[in-house]
């Protein structure tokens, strides 16, 4: 493995784990005494410092480090932090970002506020240490069994001498390490032992006697920081909270791994000793952090598999960084998305072969009752193994809108408002591709809805009757074929009438057409519109509801937006579940098949021969319910003949694109159908009018027409 | 992953190894009583003639994009290439995937014959008449036995230019 693929690992786990951190400290906030949150967090930190560290990335690693020390306070003690000290750390995670940018980079200097938060630190650590110092001592004497011993080590020495600590450890382990013959061993194991250890009949020296009857102890560390003058000492008490011990053997890690077999597995643990220095300091850090979450949660049974291959994993080299971010309940399994492609393909293969047997009239003439049972069967489990495979690509939208509590938390203090964000339907599943494009629509959206949805002050909000603190909802869920994401407030409304004038002014519409609400509001998303009056640094400079609308439409999506005054705005993003499934209707024109999509069409119908209109020069025009829909004959279009059939014998399937609404005449409508989209390749794509191919059941190709190329 | 490197050495090796071979083997097909070849190094596969989606506003060489195990490929209509007549579909007919550039496509012969292995020496210039088609297709002539076999030139078969055009379009 080479350093610039190691680099790439680091690089990816690192934002992984820094995009994680706003969230947490988020939801730290929320609940500033969960101390399972502060401990995903320090992880996260941790691990973080740790791999900066061995990249030499010196700057993020010092100011990571800085801020493990904070959080390594709150993490020992009672005390909970402040919404102030939440600042200073999600200060912290935006300097994180940007040293993280500079590093890889190369860009030299630190970011403008990186020493301020380093003093930001150091003075919260100070602060809280000259005012609490008296009860930390006495509390870590009084219920030493309920906490945790490396947190406590950190929290009564400095932390420098904890780092050099370890250091001497590492090249204390490089000497052992050179005694050692080909065919031994280094083994360190770590004995944890309770304070009521003799009480209950045990005795930890057998465990070194049968230790040395494997191999040879070369060291043993005795942790004897807690023991108490003579006078206070309680000789039915162990005092030794911990002992480790270096082993020289021939024997592997497991052999050795039994002797400790009737322990608890929070008791022990053992591990080997390989070459690689720098990695084993990190390594054994992260087991003091790990070691401490098995602790805690020891009778948590689903973390219990965590902790246990831990003991026994021989430490490899740096390509083996944690990530202690994910979840402690499952694992996961990266694979690239193209690989989930294939295998959409080749799924997709199978299920037309399958159809092709299903269909085959040869094999449905056989009277056996097994064959037939078979393909029965064939047919379930192939769309059984469609779905799964199908659900491979879907993450639920949790991430995404956890990351928009900052969002809300940052933009509502800039316009000074007091914002309450309510979540729901956070386990709505959605494709992984689109998860990642909805993130900057929605956060223009949720800074739309606080900085013009909502009342300009509380006290205007109160003077209406309203509580002073103003909703914002984000909600997502299913809805036919679609997934809905809602961004919701109950402010002010949108003023139609002050829409319909700015529109009016920007030549946006003309005075004699007629618009219906949403037609109205949805005005508000076209390029060049802004009815905020004043221009604010988060949102209102016009570009940005038009971008927002481009890009969901780019995901084949569209916005629907609701509002009442001075109730409250909803706009509903309707998305498709996954980019490769579309939702079609197939239609037949010439002889061939094509598919327009179900979210592009409004209605199809029959006319009816008095409300078909020829226009001298403009072509025809349909009268739907006093619509004038002007006619596209989708073969002339698509120049696939001169044939003019009549229309009130054809089908007219009514759809709209960014120009409006328009009628697509079609010899016939051959049913709604899901489709797997693949592209046409580079070769074909300059047809405007035609989007992509999807294989139809029989193996044929029909195209997918782009509705928004289709007239213009 | 040491591993991993090993096995796509190997892997590499036996490629390139193979296309030392393949650099002087051609597939042999038939247009029309014609016989021509194709580098059997750019030769993918060669499938029976399945029906096609014609693509509107392309070429009348086009025969339109078929579906390859999940996959979209464009086909062309050899015999409207090469401006001879279209015939329906015959018992022979098929459909050569060719790889250029990158990308698939799909040609259809009237009939695949067989892999020749053809010696330097056996290579001839073009000349420039006597073919009923255009000999800028023609890359070079191979005389075998008493037959004249006339290599595709798989570049001006579908251009780069064209290529080319189609992508600087979409860009548009």
């Amino acid at each position: 493995m080479d350093k610039e693929k190691l680099k790439e690992i680091f690089i990816e786990e690192a934002s992984e784990i820094i995009e994680k951190l706003d969230i947490e400290i988020i939801n730290l906030e929320e609940k500033p005494d969960d101390k399972d949150l502060l401990n995903e967090l320090f992880r996260g930190v941790h691990t973080l410092k740790g791999s900066a560290n061995s990249f030499g990335f010196k700057r993020l690693g010092e100011f990571v480090h800085g801020f493990e020390d904070v959080l390594d306070y709150y993490r020992g003690g009672d005390d909970v932090p402040q919404r102030e000290h939440i600042d200073i750390f999600l200060d912290a995670v935006d300097v994180i970002k940007e040293v993280f940018e500079y590093e890889i980079n190369d860009t030299s200097g630190v970011p403008d506020r990186y020493q301020d938060c380093i003093d930001a630190f150091r003075n919260l650590i100070n602060a809280k240490k000259n005012s609490s110092e008296s009860d930390e001592v006495s509390a870590t004497l009084d219920d030493l069994d309920s906490k945790d011993i490396s947190s406590e080590f950190a929290l009564d020495d400095d932390e420098t001498t904890k780092e050099q600590g370890s250091s001497n450890v590492t090249s204390l382990q490089k000497e052992l390490l050179r005694s050692l013959s080909e065919t031994e061993i280094l083994l360190k194991i770590v004995l944890t032992l309770d304070d009521d250890l003799y009480l209950r009949g045990q005795d930890h020296t057998i465990f070194l006697r049968l230790l040395k009857s494997e191999g040879v102890i070369l060291s043993s560390f005795w942790d004897l920081s807690k023991v108490p003058p003579l006078n206070e000492l309680d000789p039915q008490k162990n005092y030794i909270p911990s002992v480790e011990i270096y082993l020289k053997t021939t024997k592997d890690i497991e052999e050795i791994g039994e002797i400790f077999e009737y322990l608890e597995d929070y008791e022990y643990k053992i591990e080997e000793i390989s070459i690689n220095f720098s990695d084993e300091e990190e390594n054994k850090e992260e087991e003091k952090v790990k070691e401490k979450s098995a602790k805690e949660e020891v009778k948590n049974i689903e973390s219990q598999p965590q902790a246990k291959p831990r003991k026994t994993q021989k430490s490899e080299n740096s390509q083996e960084i944690k990530t202690p971010s994910a979840s402690q309940q499952r694992s996961f399994v990266k694979i690239d998305t193209l690989k989930l492609d294939e295998l959409f393909d080749s799924v997709g293969e199978l299920v037309i072969a399958q159809n092709f047997l299903a269909e085959n009239e040869k094999i449905n003439n056989i009277k056996d009752e097994n064959v037939l049972k078979t393909i029965e069967t064939l047919s379930k489990i192939t769309r059984l193994i469609q779905n799964r495979v199908m659900s491979l690509r879907m993450v639920p939208i949790r991430d995404t809108f956890e990351k928009m509590k900052r969002v809300v938390r940052d933009s509502s203090r800039k316009v000074k408002k007091e914002v309450k964000l309510i979540i729901s339907g956070e386990d709505t599943e959605i494709d992984k591709t689109m998860v990642d494009a909805l993130s900057d629509p929605l956060i223009h959206m949720i800074r739309n809805a606080i900085d013009h949805g909502l009342e300009a002050t509380p006290e205007d909000r109160e003077a209406k009757g309203k509580n002073r603190e103003g909703e914002v909802g984000l909600r997502a869920y299913h809805k036919g074929g679609n997934i809905v994401i809602e961004i919701s407030d109950d402010g002010r409304g949108i003023n139609r009438d002050k829409v319909y004038k700015k529109a009016l002014e920007r030549g946006l519409i003309s005075e004699d057409e007629e618009l219906s609400d949403s037609q109205v509001f949805g005005l508000i998303m076209q390029a060049g519109f802004s009815t905020a009056d004043k221009i604010s640094d988060i949102s209102g400079r016009g570009v940005g509801l038009d971008v927002v609308r481009s890009s969901i439409e780019a995901l084949r999506g569209k916005v629907e937006i609701e509002s009442k005054l001075d109730k409250g705005s909803k706009f509903c993003i309707l998305l498709p579940l996954t980019l490769a499934i579309i939702d079609g209707m197939l239609v037949k024109s010439s002889g061939e098949t094509f598919i327009i999509p179900t979210l592009s069409i409004v209605e199809s119908f029959r006319p009816h021969e008095d409300i078909v209109h020829t226009a001298q020069g403009q072509g025809e025009f349909v009268n739907l319910r006093d619509e004038l829909l002007p006619i596209v004959r989708l073969n002339r279009i698509l120049e696939l003949d001169n044939n003019n059939p009549k229309v009130c014998e054809s089908t007219l399937v009514c759809a709209e694109n960014e120009n409006g609404r328009f009628a697509i005449l079609v010899d016939e409508l051959v049913g709604r159908q899901q489709v797997v989209i693949k592209t046409l390749g580079k070769t074909l794509s300059h047809l405007k009018e035609v989007s992509g191919g999807a294989v139809l059941g029989n193996g044929e190709i029909a195209l997918i027409l782009n509705v928004e190329g289709l007239y213009n | 992953m040491d591993e991993a490197k090993k096995g796509s050495d190997i892997a590499e090796e036996i490629k390139k190894e193979l296309s030392s071979v393949a650099q002087n083997r051609y597939l042999t097909f038939y247009i029309e009583d014609e016989k021509y070849g194709i580098n059997i190094h750019n030769v993918k596969e060669i499938i029976a003639y399945m029906r096609t989606t014609k693509i509107p506003k392309t070429p009348e060489y086009m025969k339109g994009v078929m579906n390859l195990r999940g996959n979209i490929i464009p086909v062309v209509d050899t015999r409207l290439k090469f401006n001879l007549k279209e015939i329906e579909p015959q018992m022979h007919t098929a459909i050569v995937i060719i790889q250029l550039g990158g990308v698939l496509v799909g040609f259809v012969v009237d009939m695949v014959d067989e892999v020749l292995s053809v010696k330097d020496e056996q290579l001839s210039d073009t000349p420039k008449f006597g073919s009923k088609i255009d000999t800028d297709y023609i890359k070079n002539m191979v005389r075998s036995e008493d037959e004249v076999i006339m290599v595709l030139n798989l570049d001006s078969l579908m251009s780069q230019q064209e290529l080319e055009i189609y992508d600087t379009i979409s860009q548009d």
